[in-house]
């Protein structure tokens, strides 16, 4: 139906395709780079006021058919700034020589559906990151490729695991309960970043229902999906942090939006490009193993059975035993492109293994992508493009569990002095635990473990399957073009289709498997997901001689959303045969979603004083299923002004710029109904009333947000500042509620509307403020040596402005022994209480506690602020060295704050086998007895929760660019050839180190912002080495 | 829809901002509006009230009360944090959550009644009986957790109300006997069946008539609970007790590992987290060859290898369950003896029975201990026999419904429980959830934790 929509929409407009006019004649000309004189390779040469356009040829020569007359030739090219020239009725050819644009002040960004502004006007700050800076090191998110790269924007990821799986946060708190991952959106298409349960919880069994029966949650480490894409084939990623960028995507915009744009062929030969990886990653930091001297060491901790098991000087680092290869990794990449000046393509293919630490683990992907770009005629252009993606990945048993079958919560409670390798056959133990010889025999943990992990990562497996292909076309028609008034519209649509099958599977021989009496467990999941998605804009263009334009915009969205999953887990397998037909007891769980929205926008954008005078004025009103009045329009409005002032002291271009926006956070799905879900007693039909209900008039979150800042070009642009300030209020919070168990629902789902003391009513609302800093210098450019520096810097304050009273919002992980988080007015929405213990850290005193207002003395008690979730600020800073083909660059990343709680470590501390359980590492520090002390009744900071505080040398990579002269002598169609040694995580400075893995590690993937981030028997993280060859030919 | 209809829709968008295929039903479960918007089904009434018997089975509390009450150990090295609760800091985990959710139901259910279609008025009777029979085990299931601490007597009608007063302990039994007294007019004014079907667990009271039975033995827990011990002997005229029937006989919670039901979590065939407390080996009494314990103990309890865990010695597990479809008992025929013997003695009355015969119908059958003669029994004081009566439902209700830890609560022995860890405690009640006791301005009493007892303080029970 749609698709025909778009079909008939497509015909519509090839009807109108005009013809160019007659009295005509022939331009060329050459355009070179002002700094070297060598000719600029690709750009854009646009007869102002005609959509006569054309395009660079590779020797920086071009031929423009121009009416006769006199006419204004705007020649633009990537990294340079854009020159108008004057060619008069009787030139026929022109020299340009283009000024270098070191900041990118000429690239367009994206303001509408179907608009742009050349960065130096825009009036909001969007960072952008560009093809080169996203590959520089093997990632396996593009989320990674951003971290540290972005002021505003909290990325991190959860851990080791290859494949993905990160969280990102643009400026600060945007929600208490609702999404916060940002919108992504690829060539004006909205693609999934669904993260879909692999169904791990059904063999680990971290949560249950029902008595003992497991669900899909969010503790499975699953991987959210935008990890599927290539990032190779991005031209560039716009990042929008906040409403006030962002209004235009309405009610799905909150949390940021980011824009990604592909690659496009342009005129031209063939042009090739390939890239081999390889390298591999090894783990970054070990948890250790406590050595036992003697047996009544031994016995001390592990009861008779300890004594009688033990072994004097046998020590086993389990870590190391299990994780201590290195996990080898390859990516290969190649893409085309070229075309003629009616017809351009770009083609690529991936195709990458990345190994895992862990035995068995791995993530492959293999893509394919063809974006074609078609002129009809003068009028009319057609794109369409389209990828086809595999996954397929392995991850292992990690993060929650509660049959011990993850590997580290066996290890935590497995004594050292036992062997506790596969022994094969022969008598020999197996060495390498991934590949264990035939008939191999795993010694039993009990009555310590539940599970012996040398078994669990030979026999389990945890694979899924990926296969999914975004389509996307766009038409752009110029209805009307005259030198001072243009109009095209625009269709844009897409679709997004993914199938993701995992399968869960450990035989019954597994040990684990034996504890419930029903051994062997094979879990299956299917999920399937499309997304569709349309928009149609009219963009109207006055232009007065002067230079003044006006630009309207109307346009219309439609989106449909459908996702449906289903699991079912099969127990007690006969013969121990994976199928679910071949298991005595089978649980089959489904989940659907339903969404459809439609938004409607409208934006006017006024460039004047000689285009440095930007307004722009908008609005989307949106509709969606997921409100309780699915037809209730909701009205984001947005406005914004640059002004760059005239040669400003020694800047060269200052600008000065303000903007509104407002966006919504529509609730989730399913939020709004009460249900009645039906089940059975042992076949009885049953239906229950769910715990939860919502409010009749939920609605989507509003967050209104106003920016303001400068950017300044500096030195003879040698350097450039942004600095932002914002403030962000968000309204209409959806909270759930937990209400009194008397009410007979445990949680209401609603937007925060209360009454206070007065009486009044109100609404839930918190403010983030935030500056935003980055500056790039060029202290050195020479001909032949450049030296880039750049750098990033920002802190967000979230304040809770209104909130009901004694409000906890509901979470897994909110334990009061492990801190949780207290929502209060006048607070910083992320603050951590905490029964703190006085006096049981270094450098305690007593204190007035602020919950009795008495002076506790040491040694008591007190239910107070231990800490903030969220970091105090961010940092990054990248330096590139480039001397002649050499080239040198390193990104360091900074998180100051934040708090992360280790489980891992308490499990450790509560049997007794940390390695300094007993003695501490350093002086000052506490041993595994007094951690234990501690945490078990309280929580006290550095005992069960630390500090995540973190310096990261993020990337690095040394690259040499072969002499051309010297490879054309061999090579003669060669455009480069470029070795290079990148590494990414590869030192981590942290004091978290001494008792966890790393302070990114978050072990609920979907975590809240207002949620502790807890380390929990997670994927180790490692840290990669990959060498690569680039060749362009 | 066509592709012109999609284009006008759009384009209606742009000038009236509304399009009207906008239809995104609930596509994971029914919703309420089924029951309590205009007339609901027979069928969609009849499988809400079915549900009523899942929250019963929520309301099963064996493991926590188990472990209050020194049944049971759970060390679970999945979750070391939850070990303190149990100990050390009072403990909040009470039936209160379940029993409300669940009283919701009934009264929707009990709402829908007015509304349904098909379904005869005899009938309406029969489910507003059932229905308010299970309010009352419910509440009852609350109470005999938070104790002096009180209890709200319903669930709101809306959830956003201010929550209800949290009434005392007498306030909350007389509920509950109202409701168990008008749950039996209803069903005495009921047809002969039920339009719903009742689980294999409750299928021997799957008619009003014998459902009534159900009520009643409910009502003389009920009562003996509350220290009315001449109310439930009469309560037990009218139950289902009956000493020529089994032991076994009465009403359960059924599993099954059906999908999309629940099974048995007592179920623990390996003995990964769940223990036995060791104190009933040392407790259990022999036969008559002087070397076997009480069959109650070897049937439901194994020797496994002896490990630390936490400071606790473990050496004892349960096979109380043998599967994970293993019925739990609700309440059943050897209880109802039980609390016959235990309403006679304290009154030292023989009503309905010598308690003497009760004990040793129960002892020797379940047991397999010699019984005990009158020339002994004589001899014993009212306490003497008292202490008696505990050890048969310590050992005939082991690892059921935790009624251990609330019978040693009523005779005020709850010091009795060994220590097991210096510094250890035992809790006389379960705190009100901090949740409902948060809204309110006013903490009442059983907000606030009571001191925890010093255990091991007298010498063992008997």
């Amino acid at each position: 139906m749609t698709y025909r929509f778009v079909l008939s929409a497509a015909t519509l407009l090839f009807l109108g395709i005009g013809s160019a006019s007659a009295q005509t004649r022939t331009i060329t000309g050459t355009v070179t780079d002002a700094s070297n004189n060598e000719p600029v390779g690709t750009g854009r040469v646009l007869v102002q006021g005609t959509v006569i356009a054309t395009t660079l040829r590779e020797d920086g020569m071009f031929s423009i058919t121009a009416p006769q007359r006199d006419v204004v030739l705007a020649i633009q090219s990537v990294g340079f700034k854009r020159r108008d020239v004057a060619v008069s009725a009787g030139q026929s050819s022109v020299q340009v020589s283009l000024q270098r644009d070191y900041f990118d002040l000429e690239a367009v960004v994206v303001t509408g559906q179907a608009s742009s502004v050349a960065r130096k006007n825009l009036a909001n700050s969007v960072a952008t990151v560009t093809a080169e800076e996203l590959t520089t090191t093997s990632t396996a998110s593009v989320e990674n490729a951003l971290q540290g790269k972005i002021a505003g924007a909290y990325i991190n990821q959860n851990n080791g695991a290859p494949g993905g799986g990160n969280i990102v946060r643009m400026r600060g708190v945007t929600s208490i309960i609702g999404a916060f991952q940002p919108l992504y959106v690829v060539d004006g298409v909205i693609v999934s970043n669904a993260e879909i349960g692999r169904g791990t919880n059904l063999v680990q069994r971290a949560f249950t229902s029902q008595g003992i029966v497991p669900t899909v949650d969010n503790q499975d480490n699953a991987v959210n999906r935008i990890a599927d894409l290539n990032p190779n084939d991005f031209e560039n990623v716009e990042v929008l942090k906040g409403a006030a960028a962002s209004a235009i995507y309405g009610s799905k915009a909150a949390n940021g939006v980011i824009l990604i744009t592909t690659k496009k062929g342009q005129a031209g030969a063939p042009r090739f490009t390939l890239m081999q990886r390889l390298g591999g990653s090894k783990i970054s930091n070990q948890y250790g193993t406590r050595c036992f001297n003697d047996v009544a060491e031994a016995a001390a901790t592990f009861g008779a059975q300890g004594a009688a098991d033990f072994q004097p000087g046998v020590c086993h680092d389990f870590e190391d035993e299990l994780y201590g290869r290195v996990a080898w990794g390859r990516e290969s990449a190649g893409s085309v492109s070229g075309g003629t000046e009616a017809t351009r393509y770009f083609s690529s293919v991936l195709v990458k293994h990345e190994g895992g630490i862990s035995p068995r683990s791995f993530a492959d992907k293999q893509t394919v992508r063809l974006n074609l770009d078609q002129n009809v005629g003068t009028r009319l252009r057609v794109s369409v493009g389209a990828d086809v993606i595999h996954i397929a990945n392995d991850r292992g048993l990690f993060n929650n569990e509660n049959n011990g079958s993850p590997s580290q919560a066996a290890m935590s409670s497995m004594p050292s002095f036992v062997d506790y390798r596969g022994i094969c056959p022969d008598g020999s133990r197996v060495t390498d635990p991934g590949k264990p010889c035939a008939g191999a025999t795993y010694p039993s943990t009990a009555p310590y473990a539940f599970s012996n992990p040398f078994q669990s990562v030979a026999l389990v497996t945890n694979k899924e399957s990926v296969w999914r292909t975004t389509f996307i076309g766009r038409v752009d028609w110029d209805l009307l073009s005259s030198s001072q008034h243009t109009v095209r519209l625009t269709a844009n649509g897409g679709g997004d289709v993914f199938t993701q099958k995992n399968q869960v599977y450990a035989p019954p021989e597994v040990q684990f498997e034996g504890l419930r009496g029903i051994p062997g467990s094979s879990a299956i999941g299917f999920g399937q997901s499309q997304n569709f998605n349309v928009n149609g804009n009219l963009v109207y263009t006055y232009r007065t001689p002067g230079g003044t334009s006006a630009t309207t915009q109307l346009g219309v969205q439609y989106e449909s959303a459908d996702l449906d999953r289903s699991n079912s887990l099969s127990n007690n397998l006969v013969g121990g045969q994976p199928n679910q037909g071949s298991g005595t007891i089978v649980t089959v769980q489904e989940y659907r979603e339903r969404i459809r929205d439609v938004g409607v926008f409208a934006q006017e954008e006024f460039l004047t004083l000689d285009e440095r005078l930007l307004l722009t004025a908008g609005a989307r009103a949106d509709q969606s299923t997921n409100n309780s009045d699915p037809e209730k329009l909701y009205l984001y409005p947005k406005a914004a002004a640059s002004y760059r002032v005239p040669e400003l002291a020694w800047f060269r271009d200052f600008k000065l710029r303000a903007a509104f926006g407002q966006s919504g956070n529509r609730p989730s799905y399913g939020q709004k109904f009460t249900n009645l879900t039906g089940a059975n007693i042992a076949g009885l039909p049953i239906s229950l009333v769910s715990n939860t209900t919502a409010a009749a008039d939920l609605r989507p979150e509003r967050q209104t947000e106003i920016e303001a800042g400068l950017d300044a070009t500096m030195f003879n642009e040698r350097a450039n500042l942004e600095v932002t300030v914002y403030r962000k209020d968000v309204k209409d919070l959806l909270l759930t509620r937990t209400l009194t168990p008397t009410a007979g629902f445990t949680t209401l789902v609603y937007n925060g509307v209360f009454q206070d003391s007065a009486g009044l009513e109100q609404s839930t609302s918190i403010r983030n403020r935030g500056l935003e800093v980055g500056l790039t210098v060029f202290p050195v450019q020479t001909r032949s040596f450049q030296w880039n520096v750049h750098g990033t810097f920002f802190m967000n304050r979230c304040t809770v402005l209104r909130v009901p009273a004694r409000f906890r919002p509901i979470s897994f992980f909110n334990f009061n022994q492990f801190g949780t988080t207290q929502i209060e007015q006048d607070s910083s929405c992320t603050q951590i209480f905490a029964n703190d213990s006085i006096g049981r850290l270094p450098g305690d005193a007593s204190f007035i506690c602020p919950a009795t207002g008495t002076t506790l003395p040491v040694g008591s008690i007190c239910n107070r602020k231990i800490g903030d979730n969220s970091p105090d600020w961010r940092a990054g800073l990248s330096n590139e060295l480039t001397y002649r083909g050499l080239r040198f660059y390193f990104l360091l990343d900074r998180q100051k704050g934040g708090l992360i709680v280790n489980f891992s470590r308490f499990t450790y501390d509560a049997v007794g086998t940390s390695s300094d359980q007993k003695v501490a590492k350093k002086p000052g520090d506490l041993t595994g007895d007094e951690r234990l002390d501690i945490s078990s009744n309280k929580t006290a900071l550095g005992a069960s929760t630390w500090d995540a505080s973190y310096l990261k040398l993020r990337e690095a990579m040394l690259s040499y660019e072969l002499p051309r002269s010297w490879v054309n002598r061999f090579w003669g169609s060669a455009r480069y050839v470029r070795l290079s040694l990148s590494g990414r995580n590869l030192i981590t400075w942290s004091k978290y180190k001494k008792v966890g893995y790393d302070p990114e590690v978050q072990q609920v993937a979907r975590s809240l912002a207002v949620e502790s981030t807890w380390e929990l028997w997670a994927y180790p993280p490692s840290r990669s080495v990959y060498f690569t060859v680039d060749l362009g030919f | 829809m066509r592709a012109y209809q999609m284009a006008a829709c759009l384009g209606l968008s742009l000038v009236l901002g509304g399009c009207t295929d906008l239809d995104a039903p609930n596509q994971n479960a029914g919703t309420l509006n089924e029951l309590e918007s205009g007339t609901p089904s027979r069928a969609a009434v009849n499988t809400a009230t079915q549900g009523l018997l899942a929250g019963v089975r929520g309301a099963n509390r064996a493991l926590v009360l188990g472990i209050l009450g020194r049944e049971a150990y759970s060390l679970d090295v999945s979750n070391p944090q939850n070990t303190p609760q149990f100990y050390t800091v009072q403990n909040q985990l009470t039936a209160y959550w379940g029993a409300y959710v669940n009283n919701k139901q009934a009264d929707i259910v009990l709402k829908a009644l007015d509304n349904v279609v098909g379904m005869t008025d005899g009938e309406k009777e029969g489910i507003r009986g059932f229905a308010k029979t299970l309010k009352a085990y419910l509440l009852f299931s609350v109470i005999r957790e938070t104790d002096v601490g009180g209890a709200t007597l319903d669930a709101l009608d809306d959830p956003t109300d201010p929550p209800p007063a949290i009434v005392s302990k007498d306030e909350v039994y007389t509920q509950i006997l109202a409701w168990l007294d008008e749950a039996q007019t209803h069903l005495q004014t009921s047809g002969a069946a039920f339009p719903f079907t009742m689980t294999a667990g409750f299928s021997s009271f799957n008619t009003p008539t014998t459902f009534l039975q159900f009520n009643r033995a409910l009502r003389a827990k009920v009562n003996l609970t509350w220290a009315k011990y001449a109310d439930a002997l009469t309560d037990l005229q009218g139950s289902f007790l009956d000493p020529s029937k089994a032991m076994s006989f009465g009403a359960y919670n059924t599993y099954s590992t059906l999908s999309g039901d629940a099974q048995n979590g007592l179920f623990d065939p390996t003995a990964r987290q769940r223990y036995a407390h060791g104190s009933y080996a040392t407790d259990a009494k022999l036969k008559a060859d002087g070397v076997t314990k009480d069959d109650r103990f070897t049937s439901k309890i194994y020797a496994i290898a002896r490990f630390n865990r936490y400071g606790f010695d473990v050496a004892w597990a349960f096979k109380r369950y043998p599967s994970n479809t293993e019925p739990i008992p609700v309440i059943k025929n050897e209880e109802l003896i039980l609390i016959r013997a235990e309403a006679n003695i304290a009154l030292g009355t023989t009503t309905g029975a010598d308690p003497r015969d009760d004990i040793n119908a129960v002892r020797t059958s379940s047991g397999g201990l010699p019984a005990i003669g009158v020339a002994t029994w004589v001899l014993l004081t009212a306490t003497q026999r008292r202490d008696t009566l505990l050890y048969e439902k310590r050992y005939s209700l082991m690892y059921e419904n935790g009624d251990r830890w609330v019978d040693l609560r009523r005779y005020g022995l709850l010091p009795r429980v060994p220590q097991d860890r210096a510094g250890d405690l035992v809790w006389p009640n379960l705190r009100i959830p901090v949740n409902e006791c948060v809204p309110r301005g006013s903490q009442p009493a059983g907000c606030t934790a009571l001191p925890g007892l010093t255990p091991g303080q007298q010498p063992p029970a008997p």
